[in-house]
């Protein structure tokens, strides 16, 4: 039985993989109550944003947090285009037209890093940083300046949403969009600025978790599956929901990798979407069934 | 035959229905007529099975279906149509004839890849009904066209010919008058009184106020989820209430 | 030259019995499986470790192809009640999941660094000869296996997964139970997919669990898309395309194109996303429509 200093540090080291799931989550959720589908090219998006900010530290001198900002706005750009050029095009069709269409968008976001950058390991260089002592529990800096954006982030969600005109806007217009529509709001451009923060959102998660792990190509998609488990878990549409479902998600895969094996990450995670959709069609938060 | 007993179903705080009791006969044509968002679909989908009551009884020929589902209650010889057509769209009219009246035995995939003799008899039999069936509901012409290219009435024929295939004992027809070319109006209701001629019993919603009141045996008037009144024709047209609920609508 | 045709033939093959495996679960019924390579690869390691255990290869392609469709009873169980977006993911996962699987169970599955040593088909033959035999044995296969297809989509069974396809209430209202449709058609498709890896175990000769990746997963679907669904010989042109495809992107060098071997890769997905997302905005129905079919379905 392992100690409770030793189980609170794996709660603890959880925590920063939980706080990057949690953004790029919160942008799947929305698309999907807006757009009506699952973006599985979200998660590449965070891959985009991890490799756009090594360009720009890379080929501009910039420092990092210059260069992240320059990240997060090219993949909000990229997003964006993708809803542009792409979804938008297909909003009428099957939601499974929307999901095969997106693979192939994750196709080509995914490859094209891999073409220019190749699926060698990169990373930012940042500097190593002594952890922090909390008793006996030890917490990389980084790790705690992850979890500071990603609440900072959500407060500002929630903020936003609840009391904002925007936040309502975007509400009604995921609740009914004729009749948003018809009550003379602008939906086309209520869709456009959520298609860019969610995919600004996705960019920061990739940045971060970059900045703390390394940059592949595959950073993004080894994390569709959490992030969809987060998404269903904390019940669509609720960004509380959505932050707590990957706090948990994130702990939980760091026991499982803790005491199971590193490599049954995945198959925790999926187990818990099982047991929630089994047990809570709804997930914790949410009041929409996934199931029939 | 049947027999509903105070079927309750609220979705959220929404009393869609408020303990609806009623019985129907082979050989009987009950109509069920009533102003829009009545409950008249809903109470199809709670007897047929496509949604749990909230409350009360559904007995199909002396016993409970409350808890089957709806492919089970199909089997038992209740089936039912849908007020917006469900055509089989990427399929041949006969095709969706064919789909509804295959056996479970022959629908196996042992039969289907390794069948024999028997499997092709039952296969000629089947497109014989089939294609029995297409000529009483004038559909022979279109027999080959995909069903998603029929017109709007025609698709209500379909549906209703499909229902027949199963061979039910209880027919629940959702506004089988919607759409269809008054040409073939007569002809529907010369069928379906054929049909309750032949023993089926027959449930039927409708708009068409004077189709319902030459077809049915008897009527029940439903109104925001109850039943107003109940009775033959004669007696529903000319009670002072039927038109009131209905604002307007012209007695036959 | 004989040779290389034989091989890419061989494989083409494989890939024509996945595709026909996932035509009959999403042309004729309409199930998203996200999760087809998971039957692939626990086709091919079943066969493999039986055949490496001392099974007569027969006997073990069998055990094989039952494996892989009893492990579709639970993914079915799992998802045949979900919304199709939730469906499709899910899958993904539970592909992974035997990856995974694949990956940790070494005392099973000899782990990340593969198994070795599979068993050839006709082994005792000199080498041209084999494999000629195998592709031969493997065209059997397929063709029998495309002929019962075919006999099963023109079968009572093969219009009611139809209907289900097209419009499951209604199936539901004439008395098909749709939960054990959708069951059988996912079950067999796996079989045959189990099939298919058993092939490929006995052709490579060597397994690993990178080989079982959602990648080929998404091949697949290009196929079965670009055939257009429904019609089982659209989707071996399809197949066809795809392989040719893929082939073919490694004589672009030739063309004077000084790319290194992963960024060959990676153009090949590159373009491979991009018709994609050409076929999804332009054709939905892919290359050849059976009939006009329609990707809207009411529901």
């Amino acid at each position: 039985m392992p100690s409770f200093t030793s189980i609170l540090q794996t709660v603890a080291d959880g925590i920063s993989g939980g706080a990057v799931l949690a953004l790029l989550a919160v942008g799947l959720s929305v698309i999907f109550r807006l757009s009506k589908f699952v973006n599985v090219a979200h998660v590449d998006l965070a891959t985009v944003g991890a490799y756009a900010t090594l360009l720009a530290l890379g080929s501009l001198a910039l420092n990092f947090s210059a260069a992240a900002l320059i990240g997060v706005a090219v993949v909000a750009i990229v997003g964006y285009l993708c809803y542009r050029l792409v979804y938008r095009r297909l909003r009428s069709e099957r939601s499974i037209t929307l999901i095969i269409t997106s693979i192939g968008v994750a196709f080509v976001l995914r490859y094209l890093v891999t073409f220019i950058w190749g699926s060698n390991q990169l990373s930012f260089d940042l500097p190593l940083m002594r952890a922090v002592r909390f008793g006996d529990i030890r917490i990389s800096p980084y790790d705690l300046a992850i979890l500071g954006v990603s609440i900072a982030i959500f407060a500002v969600l929630q903020v936003v949403m609840r009391f904002t005109s925007f936040g309502r806007s975007v509400r009604a217009v995921a609740d009914n969009p004729q009749l948003a529509r018809v009550a003379g709001l602008n939906t086309e451009a209520i869709l456009a600025r959520v298609w860019l923060a969610a995919s600004a959102l996705a960019g920061v998660a990739g940045i971060l978790l970059a900045a703390k792990t390394v940059i592949t190509p595959y950073l993004g998609w080894h994390m569709l599956l959490p992030a969809f488990a987060a998404m269903i878990f904390g019940g669509v549409g609720s960004i509380g929901g959505t932050f707590a479902a990957a706090m948990i998600i994130g702990i939980v895969s760091e026991f499982a990798a803790t005491y199971w094996l590193p490599t049954y990450r995945l198959a925790a995670i999926f187990g818990v979407i099982v047991v929630v959709l089994l047990v809570r069609p709804q997930g914790l938060f949410g009041t929409k069934a996934v199931a029939k | 035959m049947l027999k509903v007993t105070d079927i309750k179903r609220s979705f959220g705080g929404l009393h869609v229905l408020r303990g609806i009791s009623l019985t129907a006969q082979p050989g009987e044509i009950l109509g069920i007529i009533g102003p829009n968002g009545a409950g008249k679909s809903t109470l199809f989908s709670v007897i047929s099975g496509f949604i749990p009551p909230s409350g009360g009884q559904v007995e199909l020929q002396g016993q409970s279906i409350l808890r089957l589902r709806p492919d089970q209650v199909a089997a038992r010889g209740m089936v039912r149509t849908f007020q917006v057509p469900r055509e089989f769209g990427d399929m041949t009219v006969l095709d969706n004839l064919r789909v509804a009246g295959s056996s479970a035995h022959a629908d196996t995939i042992m039969s289907g890849m390794l069948g024999g003799r028997k499997a092709r008899e039952a296969e000629a039999e089947l497109k014989l009904k089939a294609e029995r069936m297409l000529e009483r509901l004038n559909l022979t012409a279109v027999a080959g066209n995909q069903a998603s290219a029929l017109s709007g009435g025609q698709k209500k024929l379909l549906e209703l010919g499909r229902a027949l295939m199963v061979n039910p004992r209880v027919l629940l027809i959702d506004e089988p008058f919607a759409g269809v070319a008054p040409a073939l109006r007569d002809q529907l209701v010369q069928h379906l009184k054929a049909l309750r001629d032949e023993g089926l019993c027959l449930l039927i919603v409708e708009h068409d106020i004077e189709a319902i009141m030459e077809l049915s045996d008897r009527i029940c008037v439903l109104v925001e989820g109850s039943i107003l009144i109940e009775g033959t024709p004669a007696q529903v047209q000319n009670d002072r209430r039927v038109l009131d609920a209905y604002l307007g609508a012209e007695p036959a | 030259m004989t040779a290389y045709i034989i091989a890419i033939g061989t494989i083409g093959l494989i890939y024509v019995l996945l595709a026909l495996s996932l035509n009959l679960q999403w042309g004729q019924t309409g199930l998203i499986n996200f999760g087809l390579v998971a039957f692939f690869g626990i086709g091919a390691y079943v066969s493999g470790l039986l055949a490496v255990g001392g099974w007569p290869i027969p006997l073990a392609m069998l055990a094989a192809v039952l494996a892989a469709a009893a492990a579709a009873w639970p993914l079915g169980r799992l998802t045949l009640s979900l919304k199709e977006d939730y469906l499709a993911v899910i899958a993904v996962g539970f592909s992974e999941v035997v990856r995974s699987v694949f990956e940790n169970e070494a005392w099973l599955t000899r782990g990340p660094s593969g198994l070795p040593g599979v068993p050839r088909l006709y082994g005792n033959a000199p080498d041209g000869l084999r494999d000629m035999l195998l592709f031969m044995t493997l065209l059997l296969a397929v063709i029998v296996v495309f002929a019962l297809l075919e006999r099963l989509i023109r079968s009572p069974f093969g219009r009611t997964l139809r209907g289900i396809r097209d419009n499951e209430v209604a199936a539901a209202a004439l008395g098909k139970n749709v939960v054990s449709f959708k069951t059988r058609s996912l079950v067999l498709g796996s079989g045959i997919a189990g099939l298919a890896g058993a092939f490929y175990a006995h052709y490579l000769t060597f397994i690993s669990p990178e080989q079982f990746t959602p990648d080929v997963t998404f091949n697949v679907w290009i196929a079965v898309i670009i055939g257009g669904s429904g019609r089982n010989l659209g989707v071996v042109l399809g197949t066809f395309i795809l392989i040719l495809f893929l082939e073919g992107s490694r004589f672009l060098n030739d063309l004077g194109l000084a790319l290194d071997g992963s960024q060959l890769g990676a153009l090949r997905f590159i373009v491979v996303g991009v018709a994609l997302v050409l076929c999804m905005l332009y054709r939905p129905a892919g290359l050849l429509p059976a009939g006009g079919k329609g990707k809207n379905r009411p529901c």
